[in-house]
């Protein structure tokens, strides 16, 4: 029986999180919160120092998914990271999602909310992916005021996140770098560095991974994403596809830790999103993040001591 | 070269090509290296359409079983080119999915498919529905017996009722030979609802149907009685609405 076991009670209310929205994220590293891993969290509590969830996942009405977050907000801080908003639709945003949304937000009290440089919305379709932008004076426009009504919408800022890109328009005249640094300069959103895809889009369009990192305002970046991808032959060629779906390789490890030397130590997720391994596996993966996070903190301690 | 598009023709032209249009002046826009343009925009047509299959599979896994993986994944895709979703909340989309199955000339002598994708959409609706405590048996204890014929009761939230000419609960269990239960016939009326944590599904008479029909459109439980024995002439009401209030299928009852 669960009665009694304050662990596995449901919350019927929003739970008084001691992790508000105003606090930040421990500088340690975190996991995505997959279906599979749910009863393990809600039974076992392993330790982690945040979960983070796609929001679009919690916009049902009720129901157990949206249950088991409001339980497990109680002993974990929340990032709430947006995979639907859209934020380069040039027909703006949706209205309807915008106050979904922000309801979400509301009743979760998330310490971050993310979305991504990208658009997945046209002509009244959602088109599941996240798809690139050209990087014109246009698009940045467009995309500032998209985060401008975003972050009022929300009553808060947004973080930004840099895109995995299998293609580059022709008519791009701003680096992706530069063009990011814009946006965070234009509409004061922080950036969330996903190395992994600094490392695709950099291997799949033959640029230079540390000058893009170089190019972004290290003091904007407020969480780092890390993934595993995978490998398409095309031809006599690859291209690499983020398709989170295996373990971190050293190559992304080698730029995190390049990153970091940037950035400082900065709250680390690790996502897998499809061949979901054991949680022991993807627990230890997080571990990597903290051995490298930890180092990095003790350095810095010695430093100013 | 033609002009450069605007974003929002650009993304015209994306959209337009990702759902199987012409890619054509797409491609013509994207830069050209050592890896051909049409290469890579494959990338993104097979993220939407492997995506989206996966989640039909995901909210459809009896259908799929029954189809046969390999046949349901290529409706889906057919389906998902055809219906992309309309909205970012993926748990939503699939809705119209058994009714375009149903007219989809391949599954046109399997109608029982459409009929067992209505069941799961069912439950998938019962899953993310709003969450009420149910009402339980003592609500009622204490009341005058008079009084019980004009007891009105509001479903439960996550209620939903799937009619079909086939054995839908059967084959969605899977316990048994499709074939087999097929040949064997019945049409099956199945309760599904989520009281607590679980969908649950049970098949009821068609009586009973009707009467959480005439409930759930208001009626009082005189009038659902009359329904429900219109369908079922020796329903046991009593043993009936008592099931109901043990498993959860109310969510209040207002008395007269």
């Amino acid at each position: 029986m669960a009665a009694g076991d304050g662990r596995t009670q449901v919350a019927t209310a929003v739970p008084a999180t001691s992790n508000g929205s105003s606090s930040q994220l421990p500088l340690r590293a975190g996991v995505g919160l997959r279906h599979p891993h749910v009863l393990s969290f809600l039974e076992e509590r392993p330790a982690t120092a945040f979960l983070e969830v796609h929001s679009e996942n919690y916009l049902g009405t009720g129901g157990p998914r949206r249950r088991a977050l409001f339980d497990l907000a109680r002993d974990y801080p929340l990032s709430f990271h947006g995979v639907g908003l859209s934020l380069g639709s040039a027909e703006g945003l949706d209205p309807r999602h915008l106050e979904r949304l922000g309801r979400l937000f509301a009743e979760y009290q998330p310490t971050l909310i993310s979305e991504h440089l990208s658009w997945s919305v046209a002509g009244g379709s959602y088109l599941n992916d996240l798809l690139p932008l050209p990087y014109t004076e246009e698009a940045l426009d467009l995309v500032c005021r998209n985060v401008d009504a975003a972050q009022t919408a929300f009553g808060r800022r947004i973080l930004l996140e840099n895109p995995s890109s299998y293609l580059q328009f022709r008519h791009s005249s701003i680096p992706e770098a530069e063009f990011l640094a814009a946006i965070q300069r234009r509409t004061g959103c922080g950036l969330l560095l996903d190395v992994n895809n600094v490392y695709v889009s950099a291997e799949n369009h033959g640029l230079d991974a540390l000058a893009y990192l170089s190019a972004l305002p290290a003091e904007a970046v407020e969480e780092i994403h890390l993934a595993g991808h995978a490998r398409r032959p095309v031809g006599d060629q690859v291209l690499l596809i983020d398709d989170h779906g295996s373990a971190v390789p050293a190559a992304v490890w080698q730029l995190y830790e390049a990153a970091l030397a940037l950035t400082g130590p900065r709250p680390t997720l690790i996502e897998w999103d499809c061949n979901i391994p054991q949680l022991s596996v993807l627990l230890a993966e997080a571990a990597k993040a903290d051995r490298r996070l930890i180092g990095l903190t003790a350095a810095e301690g010695q430093h100013v001591a | 070269m033609s002009p450069e598009p605007t974003l929002a023709e650009l993304q015209a032209q994306m959209r337009a090509a990702l759902l199987g249009d012409d890619a054509v002046s797409l491609l013509d826009g994207v830069v050209a290296d050592h890896i051909a343009p049409a290469a890579r925009f494959a990338s993104y047509t097979n993220n939407l359409e492997v995506g989206l299959t996966e989640v039909l599979e995901a909210a459809f896994p009896a259908t799929s079983r029954l189809a046969g993986a390999a046949n349901f994944r290529w409706a889906a895709s057919r389906f998902a080119l055809g219906h992309p979703p309309a909205e970012p909340r993926l748990l939503a989309y699939g809705a119209d999915f058994p009714d375009w199955l149903a007219d989809f000339g391949p599954a046109r002598d399997k109608p029982w498919l459409a009929a067992v994708a209505r069941l799961e959409w069912a439950r998938n609706e019962a899953l993310f529905a709003a969450d009420a405590v149910p009402l339980k048996p003592e609500a009622l204890a204490g009341l005058p017996p008079e009084q019980v014929p004009a007891l009105r009761f509001t479903l439960h939230p996550s209620v939903r009722l799937v009619q079909a000419d086939y054995p839908i609960h059967d084959l969605w269990l899977g316990e048994v030979d499709a074939a087999a239960l097929l040949a064997q016939g019945g049409a099956q009326s199945v309760l599904v609802l989520r009281p607590a944590w679980q969908v649950v599904q049970l098949p009821v008479a068609r009586g009973d149907a009707a009467l959480l029909a005439a409930l759930g459109a208001g009626a009082s439980l005189a009038e659902a009685a009359g329904a429900a024995l219109a369908e079922t002439a020796d329903l046991d009401l009593q043993q009936t609405l008592f099931g109901h209030l043990v498993r959860g299928s109310f969510a209040a009852v207002q008395q007269p």
